[in-house]
């Protein structure tokens, strides 16, 4: 017997939750494990997982086709800013956008290779390809030597980190 | 005699050896570098000014720049390239297993991640002794023919564009720029500019059309880069003998789609480059010696033919002239060498002025290739990587992590220009349904898409420069395109034929194996040389574009490609005081090679790595 087709509406809410770094960098490396571990957990339609590392100015561009668009974007990342290290800060980002100067000083150093957290959001703010929620969820390394494994600091954060993007993927 | 520096000659028949009765044949006197009349000059002369350009903008990575300026004579009297950052990726290798090469080697270059990938591959498969079928190599032609559609747009329209916008024009050269809103552009029916003012203003950062359309047009060739590559920029399916991605008709078809899609901005490209260049000739004859040197070009090819294509190291001069990029050398405009052998044994690398140590002094693995052609001591495959930082930075010994390579000792320079060059002069291109090699230009019949079929011409040129090489950029795109466009015609055809297989399987060899792989990148020349033993690599060496444009001096004092092209640059700016001079022209001459240093955006140290670019030198964190 031939199945009906099932015909789904598209989800009202589309998240899309993303770790963006480079790899092999210990806790610079936050945001690329926890997509990795993020991308094997089973998600409901209108939630997807992706390794964002690949440049903002191709991350922006991809966010502007999104069809349908997102409407929330989780971001995960080790950013140093000054913190307390191995703990995890989550907020949302609603900044203003820099000067002319420092868009194209950021799109410039995208454009040559360099992966960041806020070219990303500041590209992407810029070329008006944000949702209109982004979260982000960002771990202050404890280590950022070349390696492979996390940091024991940061290792137990990662379950944090997971549930708390979930939690925000899933909200309504 | 394609030699004149090393001591190889041929027989007969041939065949290369070293010439006789030499007790030493690669040794060598390295000559001090002067800079007493530098120093007096800048202690003597007010107007004589030491310009530290660190880091230079718009490039991608970690470049610096030093020179002595004359502000009265305009003149430059010294340059010095600075990496700044530790290449650390030959040292990473060392002792790993090399089927994590091309996964690891691909993160040298977070622009350009999968010409390593097939570099290393190459590598690889030449030390397996393992080939990988036809559709495998002409899926890599495709993707790698698209790759430089994204790579070099942003080159053009977001790195070097700006240096041509009406906002650095107005500024650094107001009698241009009222020149420029008098002078009707020449091919307005294709891209729509009327003057050039108004296509200056398109190249404005942010705002200007064509930095946007530039941003743009980097979408669709990663579309159809991805699709067979799995991701951009470091491709997951590039493997040992081939791709490990299936493919059919589907992502045929969508990279079709995807390949004509991008071609009009391409064609409209060249005639925007060919509008800049000849306004600056015509406004002023000298802007021809902005970032001019010798035309000393090297390439190692790219793009093999499917069906003629073993991967040994033997056969490396016949398969290498089947390619689309002819390999090759040009020495003072002149083409003496398209074979692969004679390419790989006149490759040296020195290190008297970069943070290294040597590696002689520890015995030499290879005298000869492995066809037994002689090679230095200095060659690749000899090579070995030892960094050593110094806490000081000195430009008369050592200043910079780039290394200096050379062939036959000869100052080099790497480009989408030399590949086009060489292909063109050597007339030996064997793919003719897009391309023509004629001698002295390279013909492209580009299809009809929104605007009409073309048959565009890249002339080799009489001058060098930094307008010429931004304008080869333009055609390079359209070239890039044909050739991937060629190549999908050949995938169709092989699935057609049922030829589908996309790879090669292989076993790991535990014995002592050596290999290279003869690539290109967006800016050009790409070798990655592997040796290899006990199923573990012993030595790894990468030699990108930008190690050989960057070069520091040599042991005999010979600035590298970029040092020379700034020095040969007169300052056309225009002003009146010193704190009005911008550098205009000599940021022209260095961006205009595409520098790419992301290759050393990677710093170890003992405590931390750093990921971006600094200001400083590396060995000031170490």
């Amino acid at each position: 017997m031939k199945a009906e087709p099932v015909f789904r509406p598209a989800p009202a809410c589309r998240a899309l939750i993303g770790g963006v770094g480079y790899r092999w960098l210990r806790d610079a490396s936050f945001g690329a494990v926890a997509s990795d571990a993020l991308a094997r957990e089973e998600w409901p339609p209108g939630v997807e997982v992706a390794d964002l590392g690949y440049g903002a100015l191709y991350v922006a561009q991809d966010l502007a086709h999104a069809d349908p668009p997102y409407t929330r974007l989780i971001l995960i990342a080790g950013v140093e800013r000054g913190r307390e290290p191995g703990r995890i800060y989550m907020s949302r980002w609603d900044e203003p956008l820099p000067d002319a100067e420092e868009i194209q000083e950021r799109i410039r150093e995208a454009g040559g290779g360099v992966i960041d957290l806020d070219h990303l959001l500041i590209v992407s703010r810029y070329f008006d390809a944000l949702p209109e929620e982004v979260c982000l969820i960002e771990l202050e390394p404890a280590d950022t030597t070349p390696g492979e494994a996390l940091s024991p600091q940061a290792q137990p954060l990662l379950d944090e980190a997971r549930a708390l993007a979930r939690s925000l993927a899933l909200a309504h | 005699m394609c030699f004149q520096n090393l001591p190889i000659e041929f027989d007969e028949q041939g065949n290369p050896y070293l010439k006789g009765g030499v007790t030493d044949p690669y040794a060598y006197q390295t000559r001090e570098i002067d800079r007493s009349q530098v120093e007096e000059l800048l202690k003597r002369n007010g107007h004589v000014k030491e310009m530290s350009l660190d880091p230079v903008t718009r490039v991608a990575g970690a470049l610096a720049f030093h020179s002595v300026v004359d502000l009265e004579k305009r003149k430059v009297y010294e340059a010095n390239s600075v990496a700044s950052l530790f290449r650390g990726y030959e040292v990473i290798l060392k002792g790993r297993d090399p089927r994590d090469a091309m996964f690891i080697s691909s993160r040298v270059c977070g622009v350009c991640g999968g010409v390593h990938s097939v570099a290393s591959s190459l590598a690889i498969e030449m030390a397996f002794g393992i080939t990988p079928p036809p559709m495998g190599l002409a899926l890599r032609n495709i993707q790698l023919g698209l790759d430089f559609c994204l790579d070099n747009p942003l080159h053009l329209y977001v790195l070097a564009g700006p240096d041509y916008s009406q906002i650095v024009v107005e500024r650094t050269n107001p009698a241009l720029w009222e020149k420029a809103k008098k002078t009707e552009c020449r091919y307005t029916d294709i891209h729509g500019f009327k003057t050039m003012a108004e296509l200056m203003e398109a190249f404005n950062p942010l705002t200007g059309k064509l930095y946007i359309q530039g941003i743009h047009a980097t979408r669709v060739p990663r579309e159809a880069y991805s699709l067979l590559f799995g991701k951009y920029p470091h491709p997951q399916t590039v493997v040992p003998g081939g791709l490990s991605s299936t493919v059919t008709l589907r992502e045929l078809n969508e990279t079709h789609n995807r390949i004509i899609r991008t071609i009009d901005f391409a064609k409209m490209g060249v005639f925007i480059w060919e509008e800049i260049t000849a306004f600056f000739y015509e406004a002023d004859p000298k802007y021809k010696e902005v970032g001019t040197r010798p035309m000393n070009f090297m390439d190692s090819g790219i793009w093999d033919d499917p069906y003629n294509y073993d991967g040994t190291y033997e056969s490396a001069p016949e398969w290498g002239e089947r390619r689309w990029g002819t390999p090759g050398i040009v020495i003072d405009g002149k083409l003496v060498t398209t074979n692969l052998h004679h390419i790989n044994m006149g490759l040296e690398e020195f290190v008297e002025h970069s943070f290294y140590e040597s590696w002689e002094n520890e015995g030499i693995r290879y005298e000869t290739d492995p066809s037994g052609n002689p090679i230095s001591p200095h060659h690749p495959w000899n090579k070995e990587t030892k960094p050593k930082p110094t806490q000081k930075r000195s430009w008369k010994e050592r200043y910079t992590w780039d290394t200096a390579p050379r062939w036959d000792r000869h100052v080099m320079e790497a480009g989408t220009y030399a590949r086009m060059w060489i292909t063109a002069a050597a007339k030996k291109l064997p793919h003719t349904r897009f391309l023509e090699s004629t001698g002295h230009s390279l013909k492209m019949h580009t299809p009809k898409t929104l605007l009409p079929p073309m048959e565009l011409e890249w002339k080799i040129p009489e001058v060098w420069n930094a307008f010429e090489r931004n304008l080869n950029r333009a055609y390079h795109i359209v070239y890039c395109q044909l050739v991937a466009l060629d190549n999908l015609y050949i995938a169709f055809e092989l699935m057609k034929q049922g030829k589908t297989k996309t790879a090669t399987p292989y076993e790991v060899p535990q014995d002592e194996r050596i290999g290279v792989g003869f690539w290109g990148a967006g800016r050009g020349w790409l070798t990655h040389h592997l040796v290899m033993d006990k199923g573990a690599l012993v030595d790894y060496q990468i030699i990108t574009p930008s190690t050989i444009n960057a070069s520091p001096k040599d042991p005999w004092g010979h600035g590298g490609a970029y040092e020379e092209a700034v020095v040969n640059t007169p300052i056309l700016e225009e002003y009146d005081k010193p704190e009005e001079f911008t550098g205009i022209d000599i940021f022209r001459a260095i961006r205009s090679f595409d520098p790419c240093m992301p290759c050393t955006t990677h710093i170890h140290s003992d405590t931390h790595v750093v990921t971006r670019e600094v200001n400083t030198c590396a060995c000031g964190i170490v």
